[in-house]
């Protein structure tokens, strides 16, 4: 049984673009009291896998909401793991009759869909947002459910990088091997050192269009420039394969990643230069955002109870603080004046490659 | 013909919605919704008939409801698909009453005996088993007695040849599906012994063959204990 799980885990892990919708509903975990912590996850098979691993030892009970297959992350963004998602868990569970207290530990990279007041409003639930990762559950159960920064921020290491590579490698490794008849091999390991490559080298490369060509051209160039320096001949077709490797090296370099890397912000539209911006004077000290933000962005003033704006620079655009705020104190705006607020974040949420479909003009400026 | 599972790739982007599944169910998809809009808004009332939609998504049923002259109330989970709505009917010059809920809420949202009509399309196979029951008890809840419940969804063929046909002519499909979008519906298996459950009678059964849909109108009986 050990072995099949290390089995699925593995393929779960190389086809996570695909979505594995499991069963939704009420999981136990040991054996749970009236006063047991219930935690919220979304229907993805290896999501479900790894929060149960992370829960091994802990009485509670798994709320497993229809995500439609999708990772936590993804599908809250994405529109499949929202507040309607939540609530209908809630109500189909009868966890009333289960426990005395009225609060789910919904997970933090959840909170770009679920809206923690509407979740209450609508079912009479407290929703407190847990860690950014399952892993840290028991940590952040033993702090007192009080979290640190560590707690907080998404983890992009080597474990991380080095799964990304392989969910992107794994299928294009299908693809190289049906098409590269009489190179299988080589095709296979060209797309595995190219996946461990961007993943661990170059997700944070973000070209301009000019730095674009002067790399595929100086790609080119040098190719040409060591063939020649080696063979001492340089035949026309040699030229070609260079220029052509050139290209689609450049063309996965500079590749938007928006999804697929924690570091890479989402475009609000189709455009990635808007900020996160705080009015001052609506902002109560709720520090919800704090509480969200899964790249630490915000930090809490104790002085006058406001939250300030700390590291901008860090900031995705996921929207989770414009989500949860509950005094609607965030907005993004962009260099030149026009802003979007937190309604248009809530109801128009992330497609496959990061960008919202809204138009600009859709909100005005508060 | 198992285009639904194509809903979700049009979800996905609302304003594609109509033209890709009215093509995808090779037209199908109208008469399904001129059929559902007619059983839940029978001609001949003297008042407008107060009708709760489930799920409107992009608001086609909606349109035919209105075209009925029934007072629709829309619930749906999507903001997104229910704006395409919002515009279409506003355009038809309708005034109808949208709501953005799960339709688990329906229930506790509307007060008992509310609806001469509960209508819906393509929305059941989104949700799980006890979803599907929880929502169609909740519907029977807020219908008036004597009320018409009209449901229409992607069915599960009954015989075994017939479910191996499709599973067969589903399979490119849903792969691709499940590639572009990350999901899938899944067929009901037996709709009208679901809405049987749920306390209603079941008045007639009837097919879209094109579209591979069943349509299940039903009955809250006048007197009498039920659920």
């Amino acid at each position: 049984m050990k072995l099949l799980d290390a089995l699925a885990e593995v393929l779960l892990t190389g086809f996570r673009l695909v979505p594995f919708p499991i069963k939704t509903g009420l999981v136990e975990l040991g054996s749970p009291d009236r006063m047991s912590p219930v935690f919220v996850t979304g229907n993805y098979d290896l999501t479900v896998r790894r929060v149960k691993r992370a829960l091994a030892g802990i009485d509670g009970y798994l709320l497993v909401a229809n995500s439609n297959g999708v990772n936590v992350w993804c599908a809250s963004s994405g529109g499949h793991l929202t507040t309607h998602q939540v609530v209908t868990a809630v109500k189909l569970a009868g966890l009333e009759e289960r426990v005395t207290h009225r609060e789910l530990i919904v997970p933090q990279l959840a909170a770009t869909g679920v809206e923690g007041k509407e979740v209450r409003r609508r079912t009479g639930w407290i929703v407190r947002f847990g860690p950014a990762e399952a892993d840290d559950i028991p940590a952040y159960l033993a702090a007192d459910k009080d979290k640190s920064p560590a707690l907080r921020q998404v983890r992009w290491g080597a474990r991380e990088r080095f799964e990304m590579a392989a969910a992107w490698a794994t299928p294009m490794s299908l693809v190289a091997g049906l098409l590269a008849v009489g190179h299988r091999l080589e095709a296979i390991a060209l797309v595995w050192a190219l996946a461990l490559a961007i993943f661990f080298l170059f997700d944070r490369i973000s070209l301009g269009e000019s730095a674009r060509k002067a790399l595929f051209a100086a790609g080119g160039a040098l190719g040409c420039a060591i063939v020649l320096a080696v063979t001492g001949t340089l035949g026309p077709w040699t030229m070609l394969a260079w220029t052509a490797a050139s290209a689609a090296a450049v063309g996965i370099l500079t590749f938007d990643y928006a999804g697929s890397s924690p570091t890479e912000a989402a475009g609000i539209f189709e455009e990635k230069d808007f900020t996160v911006v705080l009015d001052e004077d609506r902002c109560k000290g709720a520090w919800s955002c704090v509480a969200v933000c899964p790249e630490a962005v915000f930090e809490k003033r104790e002085a006058d109870r406001k939250v300030e704006i700390t590291a901008q620079d860090r900031c995705i655009r996921c929207g989770a603080c414009l989500v949860q705020c509950p005094q609607d104190a965030l907005s993004f705006a962009s260099p030149d004046g026009r802003s979007v607020g937190p309604d248009t974040i809530r109801r128009f949420k992330l497609n496959l490659f990061g960008k919202r479909a809204a138009e600009p003009e859709a909100e005005s400026p508060r | 013909m198992s285009t639904y599972v194509y809903m979700k790739v049009l979800e996905s982007s609302p304003r594609r919605y109509d033209a890709g599944i009215r093509l995808l169910s090779l037209g199908g998809v109208d008469a399904m919704y001129d059929e559902v809009a007619e059983a839940a808004v029978p001609a001949g009332r003297d008042t407008p008939a107060r009708v709760l939609e489930i799920g409107c998504g992009t608001g086609n049923l909606t349109l035919a409801l209105i075209e009925r002259g029934a007072v629709v109330t829309a619930v749906d989970q999507s903001p997104e698909m229910m704006e395409v709505a919002q515009e279409k009917t506003a355009e038809a010059g309708a005034s109808v009453s949208f709501r953005e809920m799960a339709a688990v809420e329906i229930g506790e949202r509307f007060d008992e005996s509310s609806f001469d009509a509960v209508a819906s399309s393509l929305a059941l196979s989104e949700m799980s088993e006890d979803e599907r029951r929880y929502v169609l008890r909740a519907a029977h809840r807020v219908l008036t007695r004597g009320g018409r419940l009209v449901v229409a969804d992607e069915v599960r063929p009954k015989s075994a040849a017939a479910r191996f046909a499709r599973a067969v002519a589903r399979f490119p499909v849903a792969a691709v599906t499940y590639l572009l979008t990350q999901t899938s519906t899944s067929a009901i298996p037996d709709l009208a012994g679901l809405v049987r459950d749920a306390g209603f009678v079941v008045e007639r059964e009837d097919h879209v063959a094109r579209a591979g849909v069943g349509i299940v109108i039903a009955r809250k009986p006048e007197e009498g204990a039920t659920t």
